[in-house]
């Protein structure tokens, strides 16, 4: 039973020649993480977004977001905020944006929860905090304690579902290591769904279970993490990792993707990322690729990297 | 080249930078990793010019960068820094000395020429009315009044792999990447000695940032600039230092060539960082 299917959703924005989102399709199951990788600009947070029900001003959309049974983009307003309570919670990259600093954080995470006292308590000590947090104001919190308080605030419905846009960006190397430690906790814990949305492809392996990749609003990539990573079959997946800079090999030269995403105001007629790809032949500036199951994963691209070796 | 020695700097109670010395040779590379509240950012400006250390001295080309500009060297460097007052004198007492404040003026440009910075976001760092020709024109005719500007801004532009379209177009118009390329050429229009780069790729995406660190890498050979890197991003240091100084609460905890650093760390914060970083399962 998946707590999240986005099925072929698309999504136009005024002043666009080509849709935003072009066909997302992408599940969660239950207790299970899921990677969603991007860069700037390729719809990773628009999807994470939609799946909330939140959409850009003058967007239209086409295809369904269905989150534990319920389709979010036809609910009406007071159903979806009952959604939004209970069922799916988000957290964002910078937990100081998110919180009033003038309320307690123990106001804070009861707010709207009437009674709900012992479960503060308990989500404060299970996020690894101590109690006297709930009698502090957000600024005497560091970042990676006031993220701690916002994935608790996050975890006050008992959510089926969490979908965290960059969560640790903002973080140090050292806590982004203890927030993540903390939402495998969470999730083995009390089997919430996580969709955990990022740029950084390695964090994205070390911590999901299915990693997709995104490129201009389409999922160019998914699969298991583990294969993902060390045999990605998609050119944009194989050319992501070999431009990551790692701490144990030092290259003479980092390999680059040559040129840039396609611009919004273009259209699309094949593959989007057809002009930068070294494999693109005339076919892939013609027709879009379809999604090819292999194995455990799936790829859209007409000239797959046989047996998935890094390129 | 640059010589950083028992730097120490206090806001207050708090101890940002205790005792920090380092070295970065002509042509070096030296990473300068830490976290939030490490000192390095603080550092980092004590180097700039920007914050005066309460202790320690700064050497750039044999110069010592931490006095007070125009003043002559004073012996007692644990002497605190100066007051409002003092840095500042009022219009009365400047307008007379115009020998004192053209020297003044002459020795500002100097220390600016020997280090140069590129931060994170060149959003903020760049003037969002002046395209990269007029950066370029502005800081040229500042420093080097005499120069063939025209001539430099194509060579600098070509350098850092900007078009001509890049070259006309204000910072708005221009991408991520591209906009660090402007701020880049910028610093590099003085030819400094040292350039800092302080976390200049971490708001870059992975492609953005492979292209720029490749860029830095050929001008690091082509000008024998040294480069200072102020990061939080062990791949990052991996692929461009050649010399590492983690630092952890203002202190220097380990040194030594990021090779040795990264492959065998003798301190345990060193070692709890390079945990740190994600790595897939397997």
């Amino acid at each position: 039973m998946s707590v999240l299917r986005v099925n072929g959703l698309r999504m136009w924005l005024p002043g666009t020649a080509r849709p935003v989102l072009d066909g997302v399709e992408l599940s969660v199951g239950e207790g299970e993480t899921v990677a969603l990788v991007g860069e700037s600009g390729s719809g990773k947070s628009l999807t994470s977004r939609a799946v909330l029900g939140l959409l850009p001003d003058g967007a239209s959309v086409e295809g369904g977001v269905e989150v534990a049974g319920q389709d979010v983009l036809a609910l009406a307003p007071s159903r979806l905020r009952e959604l939004r309570r209970r069922t799916v919670a988000m957290i964002f990259q910078d937990p100081r944006a998110g919180i009033n600093p003038l309320r307690r954080i123990g106001d804070f995470l009861v707010e709207g929860r009437p009674g709900s006292q012992d479960r503060a308590r308990e989500l404060v000590a299970a996020v690894g905090l101590e109690a006297r947090v709930l009698r502090q104001y957000p600024h005497q919190l560091s970042g990676g304690m006031l993220q701690r308080v916002m994935i608790a605030g996050a975890l006050m419905g008992d959510p089926k579902l969490l979908l965290c846009d960059e969560p640790t960006t903002a973080l140090d190397v050292t806590t982004q290591a203890e927030i993540v430690a903390l939402l495998a906790e969470v999730r083995r814990r009390y089997g919430t769904g996580l969709l955990f949305v990022t740029h950084d492809l390695e964090l994205a392996a070390a911590i999901a279970d299915r990693v997709y990749v995104m490129y201009a609003g389409r999922i160019a990539e998914s699969g298991p993490a583990a294969t993902l990573f060390t045999r990605p079959r998609h050119p944009y997946t194989a050319a992501l990792l070999a431009a990551t800079p790692r701490v144990e090999t030092r290259q003479a030269r980092l390999a680059t993707i040559p040129g840039q995403p396609p611009d919004l105001r273009t259209e699309l007629t094949g593959c989007a990322f057809a002009p930068r790809c070294p494999r693109a032949t005339p076919q892939c500036h013609d027709d879009p690729p379809e999604p090819l199951v292999y194995g455990e994963g799936i790829v859209a691209c007409h000239h797959s990297i046989p047996g998935g070796e890094r390129a | 080249m640059l010589e950083v020695d028992g730097l120490s700097k206090s806001y207050g109670s708090v101890r940002a930078v205790r005792d920090v010395s380092f070295t970065l040779a002509a042509g070096g590379s030296l990473g300068v990793v830490g976290e939030s509240g490490s000192g390095k950012t603080t550092t980092a400006r004590i180097i700039l010019g920007l914050e005066r250390p309460d202790a320690g001295s700064v050497t750039v080309d044999g110069h010592d960068r931490s006095l007070r500009l125009g003043s002559v060297r004073r012996p007692d460097h644990s002497e605190r820094r100066p007051d409002r007052s003092e840095r500042r004198p009022d219009r009365s007492e400047r307008r007379p000395d115009r020998s004192v404040r053209r020297r003044g003026r002459a020795e500002r440009l100097r220390l600016a020429r020997a280090v140069q910075i590129v931060f994170q976001d060149p959003f903020l760092s760049l003037d969002p009315r002046l395209s990269a020709r007029t950066v370029l024109r502005e800081t040229l005719k500042l420093h080097f009044p005499d120069l063939d500007h025209a001539r430099r801004i194509a060579e600098l532009l070509d350098q850092v792999g900007l078009g001509e379209r890049e070259a006309d177009a204000l910072p708005r118009h221009l991408s991520g990447g591209q906009r660090q390329r402007v701020a880049i050429a910028r610093a590099l229009a003085v030819e400094p000695s040292v350039l800092v780069l302080d976390e200049a790729v971490a708001a870059l995406d992975v492609c953005v940032q492979a292209q720029i660190l490749n860029l830095l890498a050929d001008l690091r050979e082509r000008t024998g600039t040294a480069f200072l890197f102020i990061t939080h991003d062990l791949g990052v240091v991996s692929q461009v230092t050649d010399h590492l100084v983690v630092m952890r609460q203002g202190e220097v905890v380990e040194r030594g060539t990021t090779a040795e650093v990264l492959a065998d760390p003798r301190h345990a914060y060193t070692r709890l960082l390079l945990a740190s970083v994600p790595r897939p399962p397997g």
